[in-house]
C-alpha cells in the first residue's frame, strides 16, 4: 500500500535536497495468518468451554466470563498486529533508503543507508509461489557494494515489487550519472597522499581494510 | 473445593481484563504518540479498532463482573 501524499514525512527529510521516491508498507495479506491463528485459537477455547459447560463441569456463567476474557484479549493482540503493520514502512528517497519499523510501547527501529556512500550493484526483485503472483507480492533486493563485502537491504512483502524494482532501478541510475555527488570518484576508504600532492602526482593510498567482525590498520 | 478453584480463576480472568484495559488505553496514546513522531496520522478504520477495544474491554468488564457476583451466589 502506498501512502497518500508524499508531502507528508518532514522529520525523516534531513538532507539538503531530499524528497521522497517511493514509501511503501508490506501487502495487508501479511496480517492474514496471524489474524486467521489468532482466531482459530479463539473459536478453539470456545467450543471446548461450551463442551465442557455442557456437561456441567462449570457453569455457564463460568463459559460466559471466560468467553469475553479470552474475546478482549485476542482483540487487543490483533489490534496490535495491524498497529504494528501501519508502521512498518520502507522509505526511498533520492538521498537514503529508511526501514521504519515503529510498535507503539513495545520497540522502534530506524534503519538508513546513505546512497552517498555505497554504491548498488543489483535490484532484485522476487515473487516466490502461485499465492504470491496472483496477490503480486514479492521482496526487492537491493545490493549494496560495500569496500570489502557485500550487503542485501530487503524490502520484504511487497505489493507491486516490479514497479518498486522500476522505481529504485530508475533513482539509483540518476544518483549515480549526477555529478554532485561526492560518491564515485573518491570512495571514502582511500584518501589521498599529501606528498604526492604537492609534486603533482594525484595517487592515492589504502589507509585501512575493513572486514566483517574484523579490524586491520594497514601502514 | 471445586468453587474455590473457580473463584480464583474468575478472580485471575478480571484481573487479565483490568490489564487488557490499562493495555488499550496506554497503547491507543502510544499509537497516537508514534503517528506524531512519524506524521503519519492513524486511518479512521484504526482509530476507530481502537477505541473500540477499550469501549469492548470495559463492557468485558462490567459483564464479568455481574456474571461474576451471580456465579458467586
Amino acid at each position: 500500500m502506498e501512502i497518500a501524499g508524499r508531502d507528508i514525512l518532514h522529520k525523516l527529510l534531513t538532507l539538503p535536497g531530499e524528497r521522497v521516491l517511493v514509501v511503501k508498507r508490506q501487502h495487508w495479506c501479511i496480517l492474514v495468518r496471524p489474524i486467521f491463528v489468532t482466531f482459530f485459537i479463539l473459536f478453539s477455547i470456545v467450543y471446548l468451554l461450551f463442551f465442557l459447560s455442557s456437561t456441567r463441569l462449570f457453569s455457564f456463567a463460568a463459559f460466559l466470563i471466560i468467553v469475553f476474557s479470552v474475546l478482549t484479549t485476542s482483540l487487543s493482540l490483533v489490534t496490535r498486529l495491524i498497529v504494528n503493520w501501519y508502521y512498518h514502512l520502507y522509505v526511498v528517497t533520492n538521498r537514503k533508503i529508511m526501514e521504519i519499523c515503529y510498535a507503539p510501547l513495545f520497540f522502534h527501529t530506524v534503519n538508513d543507508v546513505l546512497l552517498d556512500q555505497v554504491r548498488c550493484t543489483e535490484i532484485d526483485v522476487k515473487i516466490r509461489g502461485i499465492i504470491n503472483e496472483i496477490l503480486d507480492k514479492g521482496d526487492v533486493v537491493i545490493t549494496f557494494d560495500r569496500p570489502t563485502h557485500e550487503e542485501e537491504f530487503v524490502f520484504t512483502n511487497l505489493r507491486n515489487p516490479k514497479e518498486i524494482g522500476h522505481i529504485l532501478g530508475d533513482a539509483f541510475a540518476l544518483i549515480s550519472t549526477n555529478p554532485n555527488q561526492i560518491l564515485r570518484s573518491t570512495p571514502i576508504w582511500y584518501q589521498k597522499r599529501n606528498n604526492e600532492e604537492k609534486n603533482g602526482n594525484k595517487g592515492f593510498t589504502f589507509i585501512e581494510d575493513l572486514f566483517p567482525n574484523r579490524y586491520v590498520q594497514l601502514n | 473445593m471445586k468453587n474455590l478453584m473457580f473463584f480464583y480463576i474468575e478472580l485471575g480472568l478480571i484481573t487479565l481484563v483490568l490489564l487488557t484495559i490499562t493495555y488499550n488505553f496506554i497503547y491507543r496514546n502510544g499509537a497516537d504518540r508514534a503517528g506524531k513522531d512519524l506524521e503519519i496520522p492513524l486511518s479512521f478504520v484504526i482509530k476507530k479498532l481502537l477505541t473500540f477495544n477499550i469501549f469492548f474491554s470495559v463492557f468485558s468488564f462490567l459483564l464479568i463482573i455481574i456474571l461474576f457476583i451471580f456465579f458467586a451466589r
